[in-house]
């Protein structure tokens, strides 16, 4: 069976840009996947990124009907577009925007691809060894890049649901943005992913979510599961661990979310007692110099009762719960601190 | 005169674990659904774990490594932790996550003496302060220590932060019935209840409202039967606690059934429990259940001292006082089973352990004075004796009296030795406990023996026949030894 056309693009010509190469070739291309990113380029030489989306995949061996899948990624990628127009709109310097969009069509095809096409990044955070021994000043400069994106589409009340390792982009040095809003959503104009207790990735889902436990509150379900992603990433900058799975493997057998099957009420204590051990464990990888406030931003991002995350309840009235400006400022500071440190 | 506290095994008590050894399913709820990661995480892992074997670098590794923990991929997650644990300029964290992965970690708090845990678990808690589970630690550890008073102020903290929480709510109804309240903890478990069906907790609920001396609870809609095989280990307590509940009302034929199906997956508390209801109350079901005795020490120590298997049982006893260093049972078992095996000593050592978290219990006092005045320490067996209350009250009259009475003979003193051993007898038989009443008699004979007394004839004589037809070791065993001393010319 031939591969789909979203698939196919090497070489091609879509819109103003001409194809170069696949950016990741593994085996969801040749199966027909959602979308397929390729590097491109224009007449000027500038080099951007491109995402393909696969509408093929609706009529593929997949369970739900062709016309309800159809609809559902119509609906995300107009969604994720006109958001990404919105962000450019708003001027959030720290969002990755989309420079491009439109739709490819071939003649022999009776599917178009619709496309998004954004400026293109160093690497990602995943990808990190891009930049020779990059120490924890860099890294909170990277994660303090992050920070600010989200907090710009929070501002707008758009949550991202899915901050990993890979959607903090980075340019130049240490310019960080953040990346990818295919599974965002906002507060007055929800997205298909609003309607259920989803996260892009389960793997970086904030930890209520793997016990099935999800709060009614469009705040807390939303701003509550983005903090406690970008704790992960906090982490995971600071360790090369997310987390995530450090509290899980903090846990006792029964109580991990593969084998646990009862409330989130009853295990709530035992992710309070993996919690502390894991920031007990963090906080041997943090400089004295920055340890105690460090540790407080992650403790507050990652806390992990939804309703206990974020801004401490003493601050209620001057600082909302959720709020990322505290934050913001804080790691500024503390990335500051380090540079000097050395100097 | 030795004793046990078998009689009081009647209902299901929770244990009470320390934090650092919940890995039993008695504090889990299994799953009704299998873990599932959806497709596009599976295809991620896959595509991370291409890279990673293409191009091994340590960015990827740990990648790898959260994706396995997550996705609970148990050779996903190995396959990165034996390569990070090679590299160098691994963070500390990132190294004792992929140890923990690969199984090398395994610290445990309880290898401290409790003065050390007690200390190290405070000075914890000024950082963590929210962690109920390390309060409820705390309450335990000042339990073991013979501190209730402090205990209780570290349970109710831990209750007030963990309110819906099994584990916590089981280990406050433990801590109220090991201070004799337990009306507080019948009342604890019903708050709890109120936003929770956990069928842990009401049978927690039922066995607290016995104690309690309250109506316990009936669920008529619940039906046993109609419990998958696959769920009937997460409900056996609670069918069980239904059975104790019919015995209460007097029927029997209710609480046999029950007990049937709770016995078919039973959790450890049940085992412990069925081992009492099949030796007291339905000794018929020995042939007719097949139940593994082995996963509870608790019912391993009493069984093997009823098969006068008297070592066997002693282990049994050491490891179940490890388990429940906070109770009174397994010492006070342990204490008679080493008296029983003519171990004094041990018998003056599980006493005193058991005295460590229970100061003031009559039975474990009575204990200790019986081995140190069998091993002929006098002077401290009176430090022991003079703790005993003033006005007991209840059978504990029959067991302290006999023990004074053997005071007395240790001290040449035998006729008014013999006047309180008369006396232990008469209560006994007055409050309608013969086996306690003649097991008096049997240690009045033995102290008679022991002394060369010309009463030995008679009492012995009356001794025998008036224990001949109860099953108790300590009471076999005496008789045994009696005999054979009699038939010594």
């Amino acid at each position: 069976m031939e591969s789909p056309l979203a698939s196919r693009l090497e070489g091609k010509k879509v819109g103003k840009w001409t194809v170069v190469s696949k950016r990741k070739k593994d085996e969801s291309d040749s199966s027909g996947f959602y979308s397929t990113c390729y590097a491109v380029q224009d007449d000027q030489g500038t080099k951007a990124f491109l995402k393909a989306y696969n509408y093929q995949y609706a009529f593929g061996p997949i369970a739900a009907s062709s016309a309800d899948v159809l609809k559902f990624m119509t609906e995300n990628f107009t969604y994720e577009r006109d958001l990404l127009a919105f962000c450019n709109e708003n001027r959030m310097r720290r969002v990755v925007s989309a420079i491009d969009s439109g739709e490819y069509r071939e003649p022999s095809e009776i599917l178009p691809v619709p496309y998004l096409v954004f400026e293109i990044a160093e690497g990602s955070l995943k990808t990190i060894n891009f930049v020779a021994n990059p120490d924890l000043a860099w890294k909170l400069i990277a994660f303090h890049g992050a920070l600010v994106g989200l907090s710009e589409l929070h501002a707008s009340h758009i949550a991202h649901q899915d901050i990993k390792p890979s959607n903090i982009l980075v340019f130049g040095r240490n310019y960080a943005k953040i990346s990818d809003l295919g599974t965002a959503t906002r507060l007055e104009n929800a997205s298909n992913w609003c309607k259920e207790s989803h996260v892009g990735d389960l793997r970086y889902a904030p930890i209520e979510l793997l016990y099935g436990y999800c709060s009614p509150d469009w705040n807390t379900r939303r701003y509550g599961a983005d903090l406690f992603m970008m704790g992960g990433l906090l982490s995971y900058m600071i360790t090369g661990s997310n987390f995530l799975s450090l509290m899980i493997c903090q846990l006792p057998e029964p109580m991990k979310p593969a084998t646990f099957g009862g409330s989130f009420a009853e295990v709530a204590p035992f992710l309070m007692n993996a919690y502390y051990q894991s920031l007990e464990s963090v906080s041997n990888d943090v400089p004295k110099i920055i340890r105690s406030e460090l540790m407080q931003i992650l403790a507050e991002l990652s806390h992990p009762v939804p309703d206990e995350r974020g801004n401490p309840p003493q601050l209620k009235g001057s600082v909302q719960r959720y709020s990322l400006s505290r934050y913001v400022s804080k790691i500024d500071r503390l990335a500051k601190t380090l540079m000097w440190s050395k100097k | 005169m030795i004793e046990t506290k078998d009689a009081r095994r009647s209902l299901l008590v929770p244990k009470w674990p320390s934090i650092w050894n919940i890995g039993d399913k008695e504090n889990s709820t299994p799953r009704s659904q299998p873990f599932e990661i959806d497709d596009k995480v599976r295809r991620g892992i896959a595509s991370d774990r291409k890279d990673f074997r293409e191009d091994p670098t340590l960015t990827r590794a740990c990648e790898l490594l959260h994706s396995g923990i997550i996705a609970n991929e148990p050779e996903v997650s190995k396959e990165a932790a034996i390569f990070i644990i090679e590299q160098p300029n691994v963070s500390v964290t990132t190294l004792k996550l992929a140890h923990m992965v690969l199984g090398n970690s395994g610290e445990k708090a309880e290898t401290l003496l409790p003065e050390d845990s007690i200390a190290r678990t405070r000075r914890t808690l000024r950082t963590q302060t929210h962690n109920s589970l390390l309060w409820t630690e705390l309450a335990r550890l000042y339990t073991i220590k013979g501190r209730p008073d402090k205990a209780q102020r570290c349970i109710l903290t831990a209750i007030d932060l963990a309110p819906l929480s099994r584990f916590v709510i089981r280990a406050g109804a433990r801590f109220f019935i090991h201070v004799d309240q337990p009306d507080r903890a019948n009342a604890l478990v019903n708050k709890a209840l109120e936003k929770s069906d956990d069928p842990w907790l009401l049978s927690t609920q039922i066995n607290t409202a016995i104690l309690a001396d309250k109506k316990p609870p009936r669920f008529p809609q619940f039906e046993p039967s109609h419990i998958p095989p696959d769920r009937l280990f997460n409900f056996s307590e609670l069918i069980a606690s239904l059975g104790v509940a019919e015995l209460h009302f007097g029927n029997d034929r209710k609480a046999k059934r029950l007990f049937r199906r709770a016995w078919t997956d039973p959790s450890e508390s049940v085992v412990a429990h069925a081992e009492w209801v099949i030796r007291n109350r339905f000794p018929h079901f020995v042939d007719e259940m097949e139940i593994d005795f082995a996963r509870s020490a608790e019912a391993s120590s009493w069984h093997s001292y009823f098969q006068l298997d008297l070592a066997g049982a002693i282990d049994f006893a050491t490891e179940w006082g490890l388990e429940e260093p906070y109770s009174t049972h397994p010492f006070s078992c342990g204490s008679s089973i080493a008296c029983s095996a003519k171990n004094y000593d041990l018998g003056v050592h599980f006493a005193k352990e058991g005295l460590m978290a229970n100061p003031d219990d009559l039975l474990l006092l009575n204990n200790l004075a019986y081995s140190l005045l069998k091993r002929g320490n006098i002077r401290e067996a009176e430090v022991a004796l003079k703790k005993f209350p003033k006005a007991i009250e209840g059978i504990e009259q029959v067991y302290s009296v006999a023990t004074t009475g053997l005071y007395f003979f240790r001290t040449s003193n035998p006729l008014l030795g013999r006047q309180y051993y008369l006396r232990a007898h008469d209560i006994g038989v007055a409050k309608g406990d013969h086996r306690l009443a003649a097991k008096a008699l049997l240690c009045l004979a033995e102290a008679e023996l022991e002394i060369n007394s010309d009463n030995f004839a008679n009492d012995i004589t009356l001794a025998l026949r008036e224990s001949e037809n109860i099953n108790e070791p300590s009471i076999v065993l005496l008789r045994e030894s009696l005999l054979k001393k009699e038939q010594v010319p």
